[in-house]
């Protein structure tokens, strides 16, 4: 097929597509929402995993001692703790330290703990470092069995809290992408189909002065493509604007909570561009093969 | 190539339409290279459903025909692109596109064929000013007359340079006055040596050229004479 050929028939496909143009937008729209949903998740899976393997390098357990823990409780603890093994280091954290270290955080907010000095909410603790993450779960339970400790903060319940909202988010996602894409494929057939209803007097034309079955075809499978790409680049731009918006917001937010988060996002150019090329690939070949399929089936050339 | 190369032969050639009507039976039509046909009989008497078989829309249920050297029993779908190529039809109806302008309409039948554009603009406009429409290459359609649409249709048949043209009561929707103008058309196109059928029903028309006269009836051909005075004489 000759180059000249081929431009004329994009220019087809394009011309299809701007004549439809009600169709075509219903089209585009619902495949975007399904790459907008199907980016979301991606997103949020990243995120995940970049906090998780951060959470990996945090081997730390901090136990918080019982409130009124006498001093020499505290010996006992700590000569109980140097007899364990595969502690990497331990690290006394007194109850007025603590006071001091929650102070400094919340910087121009300390005010609300005036008047706390001599009614000390904040507990002491030890902070320990586990040497062998393997033995992981085996040295909490040990480290948990220790008197006077109130609580155990590790870093496995973030992290199982964080694989299982992972895992929901993986499983909701293939359900509602597997409903959109059925939708999609309903949508862009139906296009398709009333482009070739709209143009039957020009195909039967075309087939009377010979075209070939791939000649007539090949516009249909352009606008499947264009629509396809078209809703791609739609879904990547939103969903960009999207995540800038809501990095804005967990940088800027007043909760201390939130903005804990903000070192914590991974920038979208890291993963911008395989997304972008994700999308358009897929857009192209559910736009292409869905009118492959339709056109066939409606055309009967 | 054979001096006396017959375009279209049909030999004992039937055409059964799905409900097992027959529309044509036992049919034998030969017409030679350069030859100018009229066919004519009353309406439902077979005359578009020959036409249709002349295109390979209809396939024949028996005996043999074979167009332009093929042979339509036994083509191959993927084969009938390439066969239509060799053929210009010109309907009754005339079959242009609306949203496209005169030029287009004309240039759309060379690049379904893979003519590169440069050829295009310069076969398209020779062929327009060929039928009398050089002025109208950038008309639409519907703000031309019926006599000028249908040459419109004829530069399309005509553009691929094809051996037969094959004509569908050409001037069927067109004022009588105007009628002549596209059969004088064909005429001329034929004198260049173009073999063309023509499907008609106005005498009148038939009677003013000296071309071969075949009458369909029921689906058969009930008379094939040199011209309109031996058809007169029947």
């Amino acid at each position: 097929m000759r180059g000249s050929s081929i431009g004329y028939l994009i220019r087809e496909g394009a011309r299809n597509l701007y004549v439809n143009r009600l169709m075509s937008l219903a089209s585009i729209g619902v495949l975007m929402a399904c790459m907008l949903l199907i980016g979301a998740s991606v997103l949020l899976s990243v995120n995940l995993n970049s906090a998780m393997e951060r959470l990996e390098d945090q081997n730390e357990v901090v136990l918080f001692l019982e409130m009124g823990t006498e001093d020499y409780q505290i010996e006992e603890v700590q000569q109980m703790l140097d007899e364990i093994d595969n502690l990497q280091s331990v690290e006394f954290v007194s109850a007025q330290e603590a006071f001091e270290i929650q102070r400094e955080r919340l910087g121009e907010d300390a005010v609300l703990l005036d008047g706390l000095e001599d009614d000390n909410p904040f507990p002491a603790s030890f902070q320990v470092q586990v040497d062998d993450l393997s033995q992981f779960a085996a040295t909490v339970q040990e480290l948990e069995a220790l008197p006077y400790i109130e609580k155990a903060n590790t870093p496995t319940d973030l992290a199982e809290t964080i694989t299982s909202i992972k895992q929901a988010v993986r499983v909701g996602s293939y359900t509602i992408e597997g409903i959109l894409a059925v939708v999609a494929l309903v949508i862009i057939s139906n296009t398709i189909r009333i482009t070739v209803f709209s143009r039957k007097r020009e195909i039967n034309i075309m087939k009377w002065v010979g075209a070939t079955n791939s000649f007539i075809k090949l516009p249909f499978i352009v606008e499947g493509m264009l629509i396809g790409l078209i809703a791609a680049v739609l879904a990547f731009g939103l969903l960009w604007g999207g995540y800038y918006l809501i990095g804005e917001w967990v940088v800027s937010s007043p909760s201390v909570w939130v903005s804990r988060f903000s070192d914590m996002l991974v920038p979208f150019g890291d993963i911008a561009l395989r997304m972008l090329g994700a999308f358009a690939l897929t857009g192209i070949l559910i736009g292409g093969f869905g009118s492959m399929i339709f056109v066939r089936k409606y055309l009967k050339v | 190539m054979g001096v006396n190369l017959n375009l279209i032969e049909l030999r004992n050639v039937s055409v059964t339409y799905h409900n097992g009507t027959d529309a044509l039976h036992d049919v034998s039509l030969t017409v030679e290279d350069g030859e100018f046909v009229f066919i004519v009989g009353p309406s439902g008497a077979g005359k578009s459903t020959l036409i249709k078989l002349l295109m390979r829309e209809e396939v024949p249920a028996g005996g043999k025909a074979i167009v332009n050297g093929k042979d339509l029993g036994k083509m191959k779908k993927r084969d009938i692109p390439q066969f239509r190529r060799s053929l210009g039809v010109v309907f009754q109806d005339f079959r242009l596109i609306p949203n496209m302008n005169v030029y287009d309409n004309v240039a759309f039948a060379l690049r379904v064929t893979n003519v590169s554009t440069r050829d295009i603009r310069n076969r398209v406009p020779y062929i327009l000013s060929l039928v009398g429409l050089a002025g109208k290459a950038r008309s639409m359609p519907d703000q031309l007359s019926g006599g000028e649409q249908q040459r419109v249709a004829l530069a399309r048949a005509l553009v691929n340079n094809p051996r037969l043209i094959i004509a569908d009561e050409p001037t069927g929707n067109i004022d009588p006055e105007l009628s002549l103008e596209i059969v004088d058309l064909l005429n001329e196109i034929n004198k260049c040596g173009t073999t063309v059928v023509m499907v008609t029903h106005e005498h009148q028309l038939v009677s003013m050229y000296q071309h071969r006269v075949v009458t369909i009836e029921n689906g058969y051909i009930s008379s094939d004479a040199a011209d309109w005075r031996a058809y007169a004489r029947q």
